[in-house]
This record gives structure tokens, sequence and C-alpha cells, in this order.
């Protein structure tokens, strides 16, 4: 018996890719968001909350629509920048991205929200800008949060199927992730290659969500000592 | 000198009222604002920081505009000259005492070993904010706020969560760096002791008006002419055949007064109180450096 590590290694790139994609992104919409009073705010809050809400593969299929060659979008990026996305990596990874914004954006949000206003307005007093704030102030003071959010994204776009088997088919090496592989092994009746890929995701999850409660009852225990 | 004219749209407790604040601090002024809850003493206060915005008016600082309505300038909170201490102290909680003032200090190592020796925090340079008392907490902040140079300090009720001694010792501590450092201070505050050993001049909050600044003696204290004065807190009201006993607390001491029964009419357990004694022959007693 032969295991094929692509899958895996595919799924840990997309994961990877994904999750910094959302660290680079989330932070400062958390933060624009926490700190906002505007109506726009609460609009975006909500767009950004239906990832979880609507079944992945309702988002994969209208991804594959948007990005069909026959629809404008599609037909202008193959054209104008030479890129097709439907059933590729480069196309998974952006929809991954979008379906992972709920799990890098709530807990960013919440460890903003539970901060006193006062640790913000202190850093502008003292001459500092809004960027240097949110980098060197606020989120070292959410630590626990940004963990949360980096692991959750992290497993969700390891594990993730249905948008990828709606939008990425099932190419070997550019779009067969281990959540499809081992759907594939289930449909050819191949158990034990399904047990490993399904014993993967499950231990990979598993280990990663102790780590995180591990390094967070740390920083607890550390702020409860004295 | 400070020049403040501004108005304001608040919410309170009684409903909206709009807060007219106009006045002139003078250089080197220890100032207080005093009022009930809600009435515009922190939002002043913050208006003069940056933190909070007028509707209209200006305000202008050593003749340079830090707000106008009309000229359309808004200094940031960056680049106006302040320090600003914060009711819940506001210490950055991922930073040891050193890094917050640090991270204050542009860099300037200096200023920072010469604060943290002023302020009494070197045994402390490695802790984090959790791990310090109310006290400490408050100086490292007050450290902070003056890492800067600043050469106005707005302190809003920095003292409100300290017990009485600690209170006092800071009251100390704070009267004499707004001395040293040449600073002009203002403070929020309720408590009347505090504006009495804190301040030389106040203005009084009540429903968005602003009242005509003066001495804390003038406004408080009814033309006293007493040579001894202590403000305090009434204790118990102890009433016998021909006089009342009153105790008073001030401090940490307890002081015991006859008074009149009619004039103990007025007062009831928990009245802050000014205890003024005329005495014409004290005893003065040097205490001993020990």
């Amino acid at each position: 018996m032969v295991i094929d590590f692509l899958p895996l290694i595919l799924s840990f790139k997309l994961a990877v890719i994904c999750t910094v994609v959302l660290i680079i992104t989330c932070i400062p919409l958390a933060y624009w968001i926490s700190s906002s009073t505007t109506f726009v705010k609460m609009i975006i809050r909500s767009l950004a909350m239906l990832p979880l809400v609507i079944p992945p593969s309702v988002l994969g299929f209208y991804f594959l629509i948007l990005w069909s060659p026959f629809s404008p979008v599609g037909h202008f990026l193959e054209t104008v920048f030479h890129v097709r996305l439907v059933f590729s990596f480069t196309g998974l990874a952006i929809a991954l991205s979008v379906a992972g914004i709920p799990f890098m954006l709530n807990p960013l949000i919440a460890g903003f929200e539970s901060l006193p206003k006062s640790l913000r307005e202190a850093s502008l007093t003292l001459g500092k800008s809004e960027w240097e704030t949110l980098l060197r102030v606020l989120l070292p003071s959410i630590r626990p949060s940004l963990l949360i959010g980096i692991v959750m994204t992290f497993i969700h776009s390891f594990g993730e199927f249905g948008m990828v088997l709606m939008l990425g088919g099932k190419i070997p090496g550019k779009t067969m992730t281990a959540s499809i592989a081992l759907y594939d092994h289930v449909e050819s009746l191949e158990y034990t290659m399904a047990h490993i890929y399904a014993g993967v995701i499950t231990i990979s999850a598993l280990l990663s969500l102790i780590l995180l409660f591990l390094i967070n009852s740390g920083a607890v225990i550390r702020k409860h000592r004295y | 000198m400070i020049h403040i004219d501004v108005t304001k749209r608040l919410l309170s407790a009684d409903g909206a009222i709009i807060l007219r604040v106009k006045l002139d601090i003078e250089r080197h002024d220890f100032f207080t604002f005093f009022g009930k809850s809600g009435s515009g003493k922190t939002t002043t206060l913050r208006m003069l920081a940056g933190l909070t915005h007028p509707d209209d008016g200006e305000i202008v600082v050593d003749g340079s505009v830090w707000y106008s309505k009309e000229k359309r300038i808004n200094v940031t909170p960056q680049h106006r000259t302040i320090g600003f201490v914060f009711q819940d102290y506001a210490l950055f909680p991922a930073m040891s005492v050193r890094k917050n003032l640090e991270y204050a200090s542009n860099k300037n190592q200096k200023r920072v070993e010469e604060l943290i020796d002023i302020m009494q925090l070197r045994a402390l340079e490695h802790s984090r904010p959790h791990q310090l008392s109310g006290g400490q907490r408050q100086r490292v902040a007050l450290a902070r706020a003056l890492i800067r140079s600043p050469k106005i300090l707005l302190l809003d009720e920095p003292l409100s969560a300290l017990d009485s001694e600690m209170r006092t010792s800071l009251q100390n501590e704070i009267n004499q760096i707004h001395s040293s450092f040449g600073l002009t201070s203002i403070i929020v505050t309720h408590d009347i002791a505090e504006i009495f050993t804190m301040s030389n001049k106040m203005v009084l909050f009540d429903n968005g008006t602003v009242s005509k600044s003066d001495s804390p003696d003038m406004l408080l204290g009814n033309k006293l002419s007493s040579k001894f004065r202590t403000v305090g807190k009434v204790v118990s009201i102890a009433k016998s055949d021909i006089a009342v006993v009153v105790t008073v607390q001030s401090g940490i001491n307890l002081i015991r007064v006859v008074v009149d029964p009619e004039e103990s009419v007025t007062l009831q357990p928990g009245q802050n109180v000014i205890l003024a004694v005329k005495a014409f022959a004290p005893s003065i007693i040097v205490l001993n450096k020990c």
C-alpha cells in the first residue's frame, strides 16, 4: 500500500496560505469594525458572517458561476490577466480565504471589543499613530484571541470539502485536497486509505486545539499567578 | 495660557444638555473640574486632549490653535503637548512597567531612567501591570504621561480607586511633580479634600453651565478666615442634653467636636464637611526626623 501524501501537502499549503492572507486582512478589518459606529460597519460585519451560515457548496457554486469563462468577471480575468480561477489552486486559495473570514474575524473583533477604549486613547496621547497603536499595543493585548483565530482558520481551511469539490474538482496536485481524496477512496471502497486521510485530518485538528488551549490557559495561569 | 470656549451636546441622566465651557487657565495653575457625574468634566478634559470633538468653539493653548470650528482646525491628540492620566490607568497589559515607559519615550532612554527614579519604580520595572497594586499602577501611569515632557497634565479622577492613605501620599507626589516640572495641571475629582490639598483654582460644572473659576476657598469655603481647616466626612452625631458631639473623619484621623444643637440639625452622617477651628494659641510640636 502506497500512501499518497500529495493531497495532505496540498491541504496544508492551502491552509497556510488562507491563514496568512486572513491574518493580514482581518486584523485591520476587525480593528475598524470594533472601533467604528457607522451603519456601514453593520453591513460589512453581516457580510463577513455570511460564509458561516450558508453551506460551503452554495458559496462554491457562486464562485463557480462568477469565475466561469462565460461570466463577465471570468471573461475579464481570462482576457486581461490570462488567469482562470475555476479548477485551479489559486481559485481555491481565494475562495477558501473568503469562506474562512468569520473564523478569523470573530475572535479578533471579540478581542478588540474586550479591551478598554482608554488603551487606544492613551497610546494616541503618547504621540503614536493608529497603526503603531494597533500593532504594538492592541494586538499584543489580544494574543489569545489572535491564536484562536489562527487555529480555527487553519483547521477549517485544512478540512474544507463542499466548496473544494464544487469549485476545484479533483485534479491531483492542484485541487485534490485531503478531504476530496478521502471522499474518493470511500467511493472506491478503499477504506484503509480513507481511514488514513480521515485520521490525519482529525488528529491534526485535535492537536491544534490542544495546543491552542495549552498556550491560552498558560497565558491565563500566568496572568492570575500574582 | 489655556483658553477654552466650546460647546458640546451631552447625554446625561437628566436627558440631553448643552455643555458650554468658557475658561481661561493660567500657566502653572493647578486647576480642578468639580461637579456631579455627567456634568461634562471629563468631556471637557477629553476635548482638551483631542479625544472628543467639540460641536463648536475654539481651544487655544499658548497662542496656538488646537481646535477651531470656524478655521476648521483640529490638532490630533498626537500633536497636542499634553500628558493624560486615565481613571483606569490604561497601562498596556502586554508590556512591563519599563516597556510602558519606553514605548512612550521615543527611544529617549535617559528620560525613562529619570522617571523610573523619580517615581520610585526601579524595583517594579520588569513587572507587568496586573502584578501591581492600584497605587503602583497610578505611579506608572503618571510616569508614562510625563515622559514626553508635556507642558499640560490632565488627570481624570486619578485617585478615585485608591484607599485614603495611598490617596494622600499620591496627592503629595502629584503636587511635587506639578511644581518641580513647571506644569499646568487640570484634575477631575469628586473629592472635596483633594481639591483643597491639590489645586489653587477650580470651577464648578452644573448641568452644562460652567460658572466662573476661582480659588477653592472662595467657591467652597464661604470665604472662611479660619486659621486651621480640614476637610472630612461626618461619621456620627451623638446628642446630649446641652450639646451635640460630632465625629468627623479626616484622612485617617477621627476628630470629635462639640457643636451647638441648633447647628447640628443641618448635619447628617456621610456628609462632606469643612471643619474650621480658630486657634489663638496653638501648640506647635516639632517632629524629629527618623
